[in-house]
């Protein structure tokens, strides 16, 4: 893959990078400079130190012996000067006495302090000296210089100063490497990333960011975060397609039908048109109802779903509030020549929202009673609800001894608006299962249908949460 | 009675004004929450309706208003929020009753009945109810007709209760499940019929009179044979009584 380099540059890692190298290299800097500071500058004092006491010692025997004791004392010290360097120069500049192997001499006496070369190429071992000395001028012309030839010293300068260098260069060098790679590294996750986003905003919503297996930095948190995100966004915008798409389904039926019975109204004449007309408005208003109460139920699950907390949450007991919401349908059972049997382990005490809980409840109910079978044929006419401690959890079924449902469509029955071909006819808005569910998702659980064989027993799901904290289980 | 009405949506008040005056009643309307607040303050109304969301103020800030005032006209809050926990910031902050837009007119005339009786009859406590020679007495729990005692079960001596307490008056089905069965949603299935029915079978079955009336389109009452015009629109209603099977 390539990388503009433009590119490369405006990222925020390789600029922290190269931030970070700056700084690194100013310290290297300030240490490396200590380090020369200490070798180099140490060397060149003490020589200069020495030359000033040498410098001294002569200028001591001068004032003693006048200049016949300096010439001997140089002389002397000539014989054998190593790397000292010795002159005493006349006022025409002829030497009188000295180390250097030299006829004249001339320098500026302004200086204070004299760097020289000097080859001498009578010597056995001919070679450059590179001389730091200082003069002083003596009565009559005469000028005392004194000296060190340097050559060595300046040879370790010149070795050190380069280490330093190169090693700057070393750190400058590596750390722009070191940058480039992060930031190139960077910038190859975040394109991938960037190319996600850009494929979900144009349409793909099942696109994810690339995560990484190996790496658990930052980028893999937030991409995993984003993802985890997206698929929440995912599933509520699904949620919403469907349930539009549902809208605009179920709702025309009814609207045909509102439109049809209005429309027989306005025909009708003659003597009993008031009446006529009078029952198509009833109708209407009917019709309006189930229509509010579908929406009604609709809102209720959105609610749910959305975990909007305004609602009351308190100890129940399940078990009674199941014989109530089951004595309240009782009569409407038997009306259909069906029983409603309970057995319930009591109590079964869990946190909740009652009225959720019982209209859930009521809905499983309902379906029993709408889908259950009739005393009669063999059959006795039995719906049973159940309730049992599993664990940490409360499970309350209603069965039913009906036609069941088929496995294939165990799972769909629970999706809004969806209803069996063979319950077409009977009355039903296709959202009871929704709400069931919807209302055992809220409190941390959960809802599905099992083969009763025959017929089929809905579960609810619920954990027993916090019985005596404050906590609401939305948190769960 | 004299009603109140405090609501800002023209088309909404108009239609609830019409519906209460035809029901004879006399309505007066305010359509923000300090004209409502002024109007209440001057007394003289039997029974206040409330929407919730109001301009100029929420409508629970104005009952508190009210009851500090020391104002205890009954209130009824229309509102389209209908969950539970709105519901009961309703009750909290004064309000005596809840009703949920979108509702049927039928419903709203019964629960502001039951409202107006309840503010003009205080709270007194009984321990005995009759209606003709249909007769409860709630220490013993026990209830009997002609002197035959009837065997009711726990919910329907509730249900039977709260008819006696408001006979004479319309009781709307979300009624009898708000207050006996203490739910606030609407069962698809027809389970209050089916209650009624069956607690008619105990008390009416046997005696020539029935004193447990379907009112078309409107709900339940308890009432006595011939003793129908308590108010000028239970007698309207009564003409629509008829029994049921």
């Amino acid at each position: 893959m390539k990388i503009e380099s433009r590119k490369l540059f405006s990222t925020s890692a390789f600029r922290v990078a190269l931030l970070y190298l700056l700084m690194f290299c100013a310290s290297v800097s300030l240490l490396l400079g200590y380090v020369y500071w200490s070798t180099v500058g140490y060397m060149t004092g003490r020589t200069d130190a020495a030359v000033i006491i040498e410098m001294e010692a002569f200028v001591d025997r001068y004032r003693r012996g006048g200049l016949a004791a300096l010439v001997q004392s140089v002389n002397l010290r000539s014989r054998h000067p190593g790397d000292n360097i010795y002159l005493l120069i006349g006022p025409g500049g002829g030497i009188l006495a000295g180390s250097l192997n030299v006829r004249s001499f001339s320098f500026d006496p302004g200086d204070n302090w004299i760097e020289f070369e000097h080859r001498d190429d009578e010597a056995e071992r001919p070679e450059t000296i590179l001389g730091r000395a200082r003069a002083i001028a003596l009565p009559g012309g005469f000028h005392l210089l004194v000296g060190r030839n340097v050559k060595d010293q300046r040879e370790i300068e010149e070795l050190i100063t380069a280490a330093l260098a190169w090693s700057l260069g070393l750190t400058l060098l590596l750390g722009l490497a070191g940058g480039v790679l992060i930031g190139r590294n960077m910038l190859r996750r975040i394109d991938a990333i960037n190319r996600s986003i850009q494929d979900i905003m144009g349409g793909n919503f099942s696109r994810r960011l690339p995560v990484k297996a190996g790496a658990r930095d930052e980028l893999h948190h937030l991409s995993i975060h984003v993802n985890a995100m997206l698929d929440r966004i995912e599933t509520l915008m699904q949620g919403m397609r469907e349930v539009s798409d549902d809208i605009a389904h179920d709702l025309r039926s009814p609207l045909n039908r509102m439109r049809a019975r209005l429309e027989i109204g306005l025909m009708s004449q003659g003597e009993d048109a008031a009446d006529e007309r009078k029952r198509a408005l009833e109708d209407v208003v009917a019709e309006v109802d189930e229509m509010l109460r579908l929406f009604e139920a609709m809102l209720a699950i959105r609610r749910l779903e959305a975990r909007v907390d305004d609602e009351r949450w308190e100890n129940l007991d399940l078990a009674a509030l199941a014989h109530e919401v089951g004595e309240l349908y009782a009569p409407a059972a038997e009306e259909k020549r069906m029983r409603i049997a309970f057995a319930l382990e009591e109590p079964l005490m869990a946190r909740g929202v009652r009225e959720l809980l019982a209209r859930a409840l009521s809905n499983l109910i309902e379906n029993a009673i709408a889908y259950g079978a009739p005393e009669g044929e063999g059959e006795e006419g039995r719906i049973e609800i159940e309730g049992r401690r599993e664990g940490g959890e409360v499970w309350l079924g209603v069965r039913d001894w009906g036609r069941g449902i088929p496995e294939a469509e165990r799972e769909r029955v629970f999706h809004r608006f969806v209803r069996l071909e063979s319950s077409r006819n009977s009355d039903g808005s296709g959202l009871g299962l929704s709400l069931a569910r919807a209302v055992a998702r809220r409190h941390g659980g959960s809802a599905w249908i099992e083969d009763g064989a025959p017929g089929c027993r809905a579960i609810l799901r619920l954990p027993i949460l916090h019985l005596t904290g404050e906590v609401s289980p939305a948190q769960a | 009675m004299h009603i109140l009405l405090v609501e800002d949506d023209r088309e909404a008040a108009r239609y609830i004004a019409k519906g209460l005056r035809e029901g004879g009643h006399a309505t007066s309307h305010a359509g923000d929450a300090e004209e409502g607040l002024e109007m209440a303050m001057s007394g003289g109304f039997d029974v206040l309706v409330i929407d919730r969301m109001l301009p100029g103020g929420d409508g629970l800030s104005l009952v508190r208003a009210l009851r500090e005032a020391q104002v205890s006209t009954p209130v009824l809050f229309l509102s389209a929020l209908g969950e539970v926990g709105d519901r009961i910031r309703g009750l909290r902050s004064g309000g005596d009753d809840y009703l949920v837009k979108p509702f049927a007119f039928a419903e709203l005339q019964a629960r502001l009945e039951a409202l107006a009786r309840r503010g003009r009859s205080e709270a007194t406590t009984t321990t005995r109810l009759a209606v003709a020679d249909l007769e409860m007495d709630l220490l013993t729990r026990s209830v009997s007709r002609g002197g035959q005692a009837v065997d009711l079960q726990p919910r329907e001596f509730r249900l039977l209760e709260y008819l006696m307490r408001h006979a004479g008056q319309v009781v709307t089905r979300t009624m009898l499940l708000e207050n006996v069965w203490e739910y606030h949603f609407d069962p698809r299935t027809n389970v209050i019929d089916v209650q009624i029915s069956r607690l008619r079978a105990k008390i009416d079955k046997n005696f020539s009179t029935s004193l447990l009336h379907t009112v078309r389109g409107a709900g339940y009452m308890l009432r006595e044979e011939g003793n129908e015009a308590r108010s000028a629109t239970v007698a309207g209603r009564a003409n629509e009584c008829q029994d049921e099977d």
